[in-house]
Order: C-alpha cells, then structure tokens, then sequence
C-alpha cells in the first residue's frame, strides 16, 4: 500500500494550510457564502491543496473556498490532496476557474479561435467593442500565424484593432508557438501578409536584383513565381 | 469462408468480438477489398476505429502503408439494434463513426459504414458534412442485394453535396444564403450549380440579372425531351483585378411555372423524384448544388427537400413563425420526404443546425431573451408532442453540463440589400459580407 495522501479527501486543520493565490472575487460574494456556511458548516466543495512539509499544506485551488472557510471561521476545513507538479496548479486553476486558459494561436483551429475571440467579445468591460467577430475570425484563420512571434500582425489585419487595450485583451486568450519562417515561400497567400521590407529581405537572399522599384505585388509575383 | 457460410455460423447473439473474427473480414472482402486492403483497429489519433480500407495503388499496399484510408467501418455486436435512426445504439454508433470520420486524420476517408452483421448503413464524408447514403439494410435474406448496393455506392463516389435551402415561412434569407454561398464556396475554388425552384417569385435570378427560363424545366424534370445541361446558365463576375473571371453555375426559374398552378393537374404528370433523377447527371460536375426552394410545403419545395442530402433552415430571431415552421419541416415535412427515401433504400436529407439570419449587430438583451423564450417553448411542445428533440437543431453547442446558446448567425447587413441593385452577391462585393458567409461556410461545410 501506498504512504502517500495524493488524491485522499482529508479533513484538515485550519492552521495546516497555508493560502495561496489569493481569490479575487468580490468581498461580497465571501461574506454571503460564510455566513451561509456559518462556523460549523462542512465545505462540501474541498479546497485543492499540496503537501509543502509535514502538517504543512498550501492551497493550490478553490481559493475562493479556502477564503469562505477563513471568513466563516471554520476550524477544520476539506481538503483533496494534490501532488506538487506545476501542471497540478495550472489544471487546478484552470478547472477552478481562477486563471484564464490560453489558446494556442499558432495551432488553433477556426473553432477555437472563434470561440476565444467570442469570450474576449463578451466581457462586460471588453475593449474590443465595435471590432466585428466575423471578420477577425476569417482574418486571423487566414493569416500566416504559425509564424508569428507575438500578436503584434493583429494590428495589420484591418479589424480596428491597433495596439494597446485591445491587444493585452487578446493577449490574456492567445499565446503563441512560432515555427521559424521558412527561406523559401512561394505560397501567395502567405506573401501577401508580409511587409514590403520582409518580402525585400527574402528577394535579396535569392540574389535578385534592382529591387528598390518594384511594388508589394510585383514582389510577391516574383517570390511566388520562384 | 463465403459471406454466406459466415452469417451462417454467427450465434444469434453474436457479440461484437465475434462479429468482427468471422464476419467483418469476409464482408468488406465482398465489398471488394483484399485482405491487404484492409487493416483493423485502425489508428485515428487517440481512437482506434474498428476496420479501415482502401484499394492497392501500385507499390502502395494499404496493410502495410496504412496511408491515405478510403472506408471506415465501425463494427458492432447482434445486441445492439441497429435497425433505424430512432434507437440509442444507432445513434450512439453514429456518434462514434462522425468523430472518427471528421477526425484530422481522416482526411482522405470517403465512407464510413456501422455494421453488427444484421443491419448495416453506409454514411458519405464531404467536407465537413457526414450524411447517410442508404437507410438502415437489414442483411438478414439480402446479403448479395446489399453487397451489390454497397459496392455501387462505394465505386462511383459522387463530387457534389445537394444542398436545399428551405423554409416555408417567407423573407427569411433564403435566396440570400444561397446566393452567397455559392460566390463564396466559388471563393474556395468550389464548382458551384445553384437552382432556383422558386418559379413564383424568380428572385435568385433577377438578383443576379439573369432571366428565367420559359418552358424548359418541365420537359428536364419528365426526363424526355432535354438535357439538363441545356439549361444552365454560367453567372460571370468579370472585374479588372481578377485574372479569371469569378462564377458559379445558375438554372433560373421558369415562368411556365408562375402564377397560379393546377397542382393537382401538375402531380399527374411530374414525380416527387424528378429533380432528384435530372441532378444525377450533374453530381460529378459540381462540388456543391444549391437548391433555393418556395416558400411553401407544396410540389416544388418537396421536390427540392427530395433532392437534397441535407437541409439549410434559414429563421430570423425576431420572426416566431419562422421559429416555428423550422421546427414543423423538422419534424414533420423532412421526416416524410425521408421516409419516401427509405421505402426505396436511401436516406434523404438530414437538417444541419438552423442558421439564424438578420440577426442585429448591436446586441438586444431583450430581443434575445424573447427569443431563447420562444425557442424553449418550442422544443418542449415538440418533445412532448411527438418526442423529438429539437435542442441541438437550434444549438448546436448545446452540451452535457454546459448551457451553451451560441446560434449559426449572419447579422443585419446592409451590403445586402445595396447589392441587390448591383444584382451581384454581396459575398463578391463587399469585403464584411464576404467575411459573415465565409465563417457560415467553414461553420457547416469546409
Ligand atoms: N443578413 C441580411 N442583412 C440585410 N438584409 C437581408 C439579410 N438577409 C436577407 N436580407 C434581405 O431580406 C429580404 C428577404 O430575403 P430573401 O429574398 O433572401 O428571403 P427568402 O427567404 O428567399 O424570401 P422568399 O420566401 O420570399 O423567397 C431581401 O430584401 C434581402 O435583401
Ligand atoms: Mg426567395
């Protein structure tokens, strides 16, 4: 048999556990709680916690929970124990709603792009008002983004989206894998979405020359007839 | 072992481990592949579908390559009934088949089959869409019948999806969403043929500037006198900035059949299946057949319903009635129409989602709360009054544990109507509408 209390259900002593990433939901909806739960209530939602020393436990998730038992003054508190690998907290917080979970933009599918630019879109507070949920879909579904370093390319797509507030907000979303550009792209689609500088840059490294009068679309026609 | 002598010899409760050791082998070698064109527990991701095939290319050997699969087959014990759509192990089967068919892996597989040696049904894969091809066979005395059945299907694979748009409350967006999805399918490099069926009104083509046809339409569906190919009219967007000109192929209602017909007088010359019959010359012509049809339940609006592998329900949020018919050609008008299918061994359409048009762009909190209201009344009066269960039709991402409301949804435009006058699509002409109907596209069929 196994020594270990991963994954048992414990009642805990208050004092034992330690807070971690405090809540920061409103005071309001802790007070209401506690005084529901009342000084002898039971937490029927346990608190997700690690082992950090003997008799020693930290929160890791359902820190909400953890915040009603301190309001209400619980003096044991139910606890799941969790092991300590990092992944623990960031699914633990995921599920408990406490952080946001990214999306992968540089591999999304079109649903999921879709689905987080909605989330983004529907926030009572979203910076993005006015920006149309069609088109930033198709455009970012388009767009070369395995590439992208950062969400910078967003500014370029011509969704009145232009830096700042409303970046961050996608940036909360959407984080990024890049693959490294390739030397060589003959795909139009992708050409099209670089700046005249980067298509200039690649052309150089073909060795073409008399490059400074050509146009955007000379330059793409060249690099895709290559 | 024939198929035959394999049937045979499998116990009347035959599970499904069973099945698959005596039965499933013999019963895609009839389907005409070898035993090295077949590998089972075939890997698709995290999930192992239980038969995959494909016929030998030269050197490539499917059993040893497993490249490029053609046919799935899911394989089931004699337990479960497989006998119609209506019972939970068919459907839960389905479920399976879809999810291993749409998987990303799965890109070359065509068909997918679920089978449990007394009943088999075949599904086609286009694009995003799997719909059924046959009905339910029972094998049961029909073996050779349903083999030779099967094998014509699967050798001749069709090009185009029949789609028709209906709703028989008017002014919803029919005509509109089959304009536009034909330019903007054109946009991926589809083949696109759209009929107008609405000989009434002939909006589709007077949108694009075509005229309708006279007399021609009737002499195609009693499949005598004329070609269907003479009937169509390509519709060209020629501009200076395109290399080619952009287009999809249009037959235009036809003023024969305007104005007040004797429909009794009409039925005893022209069949329910005609259109269905004309089309399939045209299916390797085209990747996509649009069908705009009447706003009605009445001859044409049935053909067209016939026709189709699935049906495209248009509604507006703030028109109950169009909520409500919706609900009744789910129902009751497609069911028919399907069950007409079956008698003759085919599926008939199924209803993808229903797609909500005209919806506003600056959101309604109490337009939408009127909405979801009279949408909950509907589903309860159909689940109680004929136990269909229209949830998912109206959403989709509806789930176990997750009240998700999200609706299909092309918003108010005004490039729409302003396109009209230009009598070209708007998905041609102005780049947000293109945008709408291109994630309408890629929600449903790319
Ligand atoms: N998303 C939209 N935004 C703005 N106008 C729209 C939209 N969809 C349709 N319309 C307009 O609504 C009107 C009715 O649309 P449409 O003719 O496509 O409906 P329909 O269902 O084909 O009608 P009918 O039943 O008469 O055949 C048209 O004038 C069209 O321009
Ligand atoms: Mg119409």
């Amino acid at each position: 048999m196994s020594f270990s209390d991963v994954g048992n259900l414990m009642c805990l002593p208050f004092d034992e556990i330690e807070s971690g990433e405090p809540t920061d939901v409103h005071e309001y909806l802790i007070q209401a709680a506690a005084n529901q739960l009342g000084p002898d209530g039971r937490n029927w939602i346990p608190v997700i916690v690690k082992e950090t020393a003997p008799d020693q436990y930290q929160v890791i998730g359902n820190s909400f929970v953890y915040a009603v038992a301190a309001e209400a003054g619980l003096a044991e508190v139910w606890c799941i124990i969790a092991d300590d690998l990092p992944e623990t907290v960031a699914i633990s917080r995921s599920l408990a709603q406490e952080v946001l979970p990214k999306t992968n933009l540089s591999i999304a599918s079109r649903e999921e792009i879709s689905a987080a630019v909605d989330y983004v879109l529907h926030q009572p507070a979203t910076p993005l008002k006015g920006v149309s949920h069609a088109s930033l879909v198709a455009r970012l579904d388009e767009a070369p983004r395995q590439y992208w370093k950062n969400l910078q390319p967003i500014t370029k797509l011509g969704c009145r989206i232009t830096g700042g507030k409303k970046l961050k907000a996608l940036e909360e979303v959407f984080y990024l894998t890049p693959e490294p550009m390739p030397e060589v792209i003959t795909d139009r689609k992708i050409l099209e979405t670089l700046t005249t500088q980067q298509l200039k840059d690649m052309a150089k490294k073909r060795d073409v020359k008399g490059l400074s009068k050509l146009k955007k679309a000379d330059l793409v026609e060249l690099l895709a007839a290559a | 072992m024939s198929l035959e002598q394999a049937f045979q010899s499998l116990p009347p409760d035959a599970a499904e481990a069973v099945v698959e050791s005596i039965f499933s082998k013999p019963f895609l070698n009839a389907l005409g592949f070898s035993d090295e064109e077949i590998v089972p527990k075939f890997g698709i991701g995290k999930w192992a579908v239980d038969q995959a095939a494909r016929k030998n290319t030269g050197d490539d050997i499917f059993l040893h390559t497993q490249n490029d699969p053609y046919l799935y087959m899911e394989v089931k014990g004699r337990p479960a009934n497989l006998s119609g759509e209506m019972y939970p192990d068919h459907r839960d089967t389905v479920l399976q088949l879809k999810r291993y068919l749409l998987a990303p892996s799965s890109k070359s597989v065509k068909w997918g089959l679920i089978m449990n040696s007394l009943h088999v049904q075949l599904f086609r894969k286009h694009g995003k869409i799997v719909h059924p091809v046959t009905s339910c066979l029972s094998l049961e005395g029909n073996l050779k019948q349903v083999v030779k059945l099967l094998r014509q299907h699967i050798g001749s694979p069709p090009k185009a999806l029949t789609i028709a748009l209906y709703n028989n409350k008017g002014g919803v967006g029919k005509t509109t969403t089959t304009i536009n999805l034909a330019a903007t399918l054109t946009l991926y490099k589809k083949k696109v043929l759209v009929i107008d069926f609405d000989h009434n009104q002939s909006d589709l083509g007077d949108a694009l500037n075509l005229s309708p046809l006279k007399n021609k339409v009737l002499g195609v569906l009693k499949g005598k006198s004329a070609n269907i190919r003479d009937i169509i009219t390509p519709y060209k967007l020629e501009h200076p900035s395109l290399k080619e000109p952009l287009g999809f192929d249009v037959i235009t209602a036809d003023d024969a059949f305007s104005g007040e017909l004797d429909e009794a007088k009409l039925r005893q010359i022209v069949k329910l299946h005609d259109l269905h019959k004309a089309l399939e010359s045209l299916k390797n012509d085209y990747d996509y057949i649009l069908i705009d049809s009447p706003p009605n339940w009445r001859l044409f609006a049935q053909k067209a319903i016939y026709a189709a592998d699935v049906v495209l329900i248009p509604a507006r949020h703030d028109n109950l009635h169009s909520l409500q018919n919706a609900s009744t050609a789910i129902t009751q008008f497609i069911p028919a129409m399907r069950e007409k299918r079956r008698a003759v061994q085919e599926s008939g359409p199924i209803v993808l989602p229903i797609f909500m048009n005209n919806t506003p762009t600056r959101s309604a909190p109490f337009q939408v709360a009127l909405m979801h209201n009279a949408i909950k009344k509907i589903i309860v009066k159909s689940k109680s009054e004929t136990g269909f269960d229209l949830t998912h039709y109206f959403y989709p991402k509806y789930c176990k544990g997750q009240k998700n409301l999200d609706m299909v949804s092309v918003p108010y435009m005004a490039y729409i109507p302003r396109a009209d006058f230009m009598h070209m699509p708007a998905a041609f002409a102005f780049k947000p509408a293109r945008e709408q109907y291109q994630n309408l596209v890629k929600e449903y069929f790319l």
